[in-house]
């Protein structure tokens, strides 16, 4: 029964389509948006503006935290990291001490905590979450992400 | 002297222990060292992936059995208002006449209207249509002239007579003309009356004093808990509400600090953090001129009133619900993230601390001095002056008297939150001035708050023709009322306040369309103006036309020194000079501004967006210039037919699992019926300027602002814009 329509109201033009006229697509070519910076950048230096750090880098361990991160980053260890036992220790003891800012993903995950989030939970859902966050580059964040996780909970394991 | 002037000392005593009663509960505004303030709408990082993340679907499936489509100010009343609070002592200034000639009210509506359906919601149905009707409506919930226990009882019918009498006589009085003749009559009414006024003194008398007593007795109380509260809380309170800033002096904030922000919102904390990311053990010093840490502002105007939170008052840390279910609060750090002023200096890795309660008077960017009010004087190496803007207010209740004043609010702050919650927690009436962004958010969150509430009117008024008017175009800022007033928010449009006068305690609007409107309060949202106070003793110029400091594309003003946010008139290398009023706005060039201020020299490049929700049915995404004075073209989805039926279908489903069976029956013809007239349900709107698409309006889709931000900086323009609508998917 539906066909597109237009009204139109002084200088406001309002076209009324239908799902079938929609159907087809466009004829206009966009380029193809400039993917954001991740959090690795193409010369493989660590991007703190990224904003999967959800704030990480600029908290108030936030030395501490790019200490360890850059250790672990720049690693040629094996296993990878294994060299930034006292780096990650330094930042969890920093950590201790702003309970109210670090551990806030117990409660609330703020997307502020994107990547505490990620470092804390064993859920792929956070990932994604960060995936979303950083656009197209984001799977290498994510993954970046993902590998710091596994190190964070190393460290912590040493730790304790 | 006469009885009359004892009767007029009698209610002015009611009136001061009325006022005096209001204030124990109502705190008034709190004070702020003029200029600083921040920006309203918009949105933060975290908001902003909420925002893009949701689907309509989510939200339709929420709303659609709350909220049934009837019209907003012909159903109003329920029940429950008319029945005094005994809990709380001001609530129950709504007297026992309400409920009187409610009842009579209800008896005459539901004898008038057959539809079974409005017995079962509403006690009361008052189109709002004329004046008269406006006015009556009000009159019948003037709350009697002192709230107050027991004594009410005796003295409210009383008082009711009386002032049905006083009106009755005065008006036959008028109509008479000073004929007067009518001795006895006139001296058996004068006794009568005189008789009612004796008593009415009484019982106002016995109330003064019971509201006296339990007055006395609550404050004590509360000084009783106060005193109970640890040391620490009530230092925490003082530093909020403004008493104590901090650091306690200004001479306890360093001489001299490597990146000084003048202003402590969302631009500045932004600023913070692109600073802090690209200069890892940076000192940064916010001064602000208010109490708090930095917080954002959206949720002020929605999220926070759909959280149900218990009778916190004020709700700690105004902690509130996002679209994911999650929890977070206003505040974008909790307070450990923020390093003491007085030990900023020593602070090996640097960090951010925030002087509080403290403004600025002057910026010299040659010496690179900033000057607080108080002459102190602290030495920079890059400075940010993102102040912000403060709410406007009418003139006309800026010079009434301060008995009007009291019933006048702006809102902006999470204080104004707090008092405005505490009106609608008691169910009072509420009227909001003004169709922008916070007045038809905070419109729509109030009327759902009060229906969660049961109870208290919500009227919005203003000159235009429709919500939103200066964004949307005409027929979707008709649209759009429609469906505020279909959510239960009393739309008053065309129409602006001409006189404003105190009663007892209420506000009585008279419009100017011959209206009149009885309100507990009324909150003043006609925009903001940007603070740039410190201009002039600075030597900074000032947009004259737009306002706010002018920068250049990468936001400088002189040599290191930024304006960022609200205040900040800004070059856009691609849509020209503009000053911007949103929250990602705010994030966006507070953000730029800081990775300048570290060294970056970049343009602003990267448009900023904002997004508006109004109820549930309605949400939008815009960016670039998306102002309705400028033509548009605005492409909506047509449901194909198999949805529709499927829709129809559905609905009578989901009615019929609802208790009525009447509804069923209504139901399919609702839905139906809506292709005859335009549904505005979704769509997209182009914004042109010489043809070229400078402004996008995503109207119930989400997650397309990039695409959207691609096709301005194309800044083309198009043959068919059909064609680049295609590429929003609106059907989908």
């Amino acid at each position: 029964m539906a066909f597109s329509y237009c009204k139109v109201f002084g200088k406001d033009k309002v076209i009324f389509a239908t799902k079938e006229d929609h159907s087809t697509p466009s004829t206009i070519e966009l380029p193809a948006p400039e993917p954001p910076q991740g959090l690795i950048t193409k010369d493989g230096n660590i991007n703190w503006s990224c904003p999967c750090l959800g704030g990480m880098a600029t908290g108030p361990c936030g030395v501490d935290f790019r200490d360890a991160f850059s250790c672990f980053h720049y690693s040629e260890a094996e296993p990878k990291g294994s060299d930034c036992y006292e780096a990650f220790r330094k930042m969890q003891d920093c950590f201790q001490q702003y309970p109210t800012v670090y551990n806030k993903s117990n409660g609330g995950d703020d997307d502020d905590d994107a990547l505490g989030d990620v470092m804390n939970s064993d859920s792929n859902t956070n990932i994604k979450d960060v995936d979303e966050l950083t656009g197209g580059a984001g799977a290498a964040a994510a993954a970046a992400a993902t590998d710091t996780h596994i190190t964070t909970t190393n460290a912590v394991s040493k730790v304790e | 002297m006469s009885i009359w002037s004892v009767r007029c000392l009698c209610q002015k005593f009611c009136r001061q222990a009325h006022i005096l009663a209001n204030r124990r509960i109502i705190q008034p505004a709190h004070r702020l060292p003029q200029s600083v303030y921040e920006i309203s709408r918009p949105a933060h990082n975290s908001l902003y992936q909420m925002v893009k993340k949701r689907t309509l679907e989510a939200r339709s499936k929420l709303q659609a059995n709350k909220y049934p489509n009837q019209n907003a100010c012909m159903k109003v009343a329920q029940n429950v208002e008319f029945i005094p609070d005994l809990v709380d002592d001001v609530a129950s200034s709504t007297n026992m006449s309400n409920i009187k000639s409610s009842q009579v009210n209800f008896s005459t509506a539901a004898a008038a209207m057959q539809e079974p359906q409005f017995r079962v919601g509403y006690a009361d149905s008052r189109p709002l249509s004329t004046a008269q009707d406006v006015l009556k409506s009000s009159q019948c919930e003037k709350p009697s002239a002192l709230n107050v226990d027991k004594s009410d009882d005796i003295c409210k019918d009383p008082c009711e007579e009386f002032h049905r009498l006083r009106r009755e006589s005065a008006i036959s009085r008028g109509g008479s003309g000073g004929g007067g003749d009518d001795g006895d009559e006139e001296k058996a009414q004068d006794d009568k009356l005189r008789k009612l006024r004796l008593r009415c003194i009484i019982c106002a008398l016995a109330a003064l004093l019971a509201g006296g007593f339990i007055a006395w007795f609550w404050s004590r109380r509360r000084s009783f808990d106060d005193d109970r509260e640890s040391s620490d809380d009530a230092l925490k309170r003082a530093k909020i509400s403004g008493y104590i800033t901090t650091p306690i002096s200004s001479d306890k904030i360093p001489a001299h600090v490597p990146y000084v922000i003048v202003g402590g919102g969302t631009a500045a904390f932004s600023a913070f953090r692109a600073i802090k990311s690209n200069d890892a053990k940076a000192k940064v010093l916010m001064i602000s001129n208010e109490f708090r840490k930095p917080y954002m502002r959206p949720p002020l105007s929605k999220e926070l009133w759909y959280t149900p939170n218990p009778n916190e008052d004020p709700i700690k840390d105004y902690r509130f619900k996002q679209w994911t279910g999650s929890e977070r609060s206003l505040y974008f750090e909790p307070d450990e993230f923020f390093v003491d002023p007085e030990k900023l200096s020593d602070s090996v890795n640097g960090g951010i601390s925030v002087a509080q309660g403290f403004s600025v008077k002057k910026v010299d960017a040659q010496k690179r001095i900033v000057t607080l009010s108080d002459g102190y004087e602290i030495s920079y190496d890059m400075c940010l002056i993102a102040t912000g803007c403060s709410p406007k207010n009418l003139s006309m209740f800026r010079d009434a008297p301060p008995s009007v004043q009291e019933k006048i609010m702006v809102y902006r702050t999470p204080d104004d939150f707090d008092r405005l919650r505490r009106y609608a927690l008691q169910k009072r009436s509420i009227t909001i001035v003004g169709n922008g962004f916070v007045g038809s958010e905070l419109a729509c969150s109030l009327a759902h708050y009060s229906k969660q509430n049961k109870g208290g009117k919500v009227y919005q008024v203003f000159q235009e023709n429709g919500n939103m008017s200066k964004v949307l175009p005409n027929y979707l800022s008709e649209w759009t009322t429609q469906k505020m007033r279909d959510q239960g928010v009393c739309v008053i449009t065309e129409a602006s306040i001409r006189t404003a006068t105190r009663d007892e305690s209420q506000l009585k609007l008279e419009l100017n369309n011959g209206m009149s409107l009885l309100t507990d309060i009324v909150v003043v949202c006609v925009g903001c103006s940007p603070n740039t106070a410190m201009a002039g003793a600075s030597k900074l110029e000032v947009d004259r036309g737009l306002g706010g400091f002018v920068v250049n594309a990468e936001l400088e003003a002189r040599r290191n020194l930024f304006v960022a946010g609200d205040a900040s008139c800004f070059y856009d290398p691609l849509l020209g000079r503009r000053r911007v009023e949103h929250h990602d706005h705010s994030v966006v060039s507070g953000r730029l501004a800081g990775e300048n201020m570290t060294g970056a020299k970049k343009p602003y490049t990267h448009q900023s967006m904002f997004w508006s929700d109004l109820g549930p049915e309605i949400g939008y995404e815009g960016i670039g210039l998306v102002d309705s004075s400028l033509p548009t073209v605005g492409v909506f989805a047509i449901p194909s037919n198999n949805e529709k039926r499927s829709d129809c279908h559905t609905e009578v489903r989901t009615d019929a699992n609802a208790e009525e069976n009447l509804k069923i029956v209504s139901g399919p013809d609702v839905t139906c019926n809506s292709s005859e007239s335009p549904n505005y349900g979704k769509g997209v709107i182009f914004y042109l300027r010489n043809d070229k698409i400078v402004g996008i309006l995503l109207w119930n889709l989400f997650n397309r602002i990039g695409l959207a931000r691609t096709i301005i900086n194309q800044n083309k323009s198009y043959e068919d814009l059909n064609e680049v609508a295609k590429l929003f998917e609106i059907h989908a």
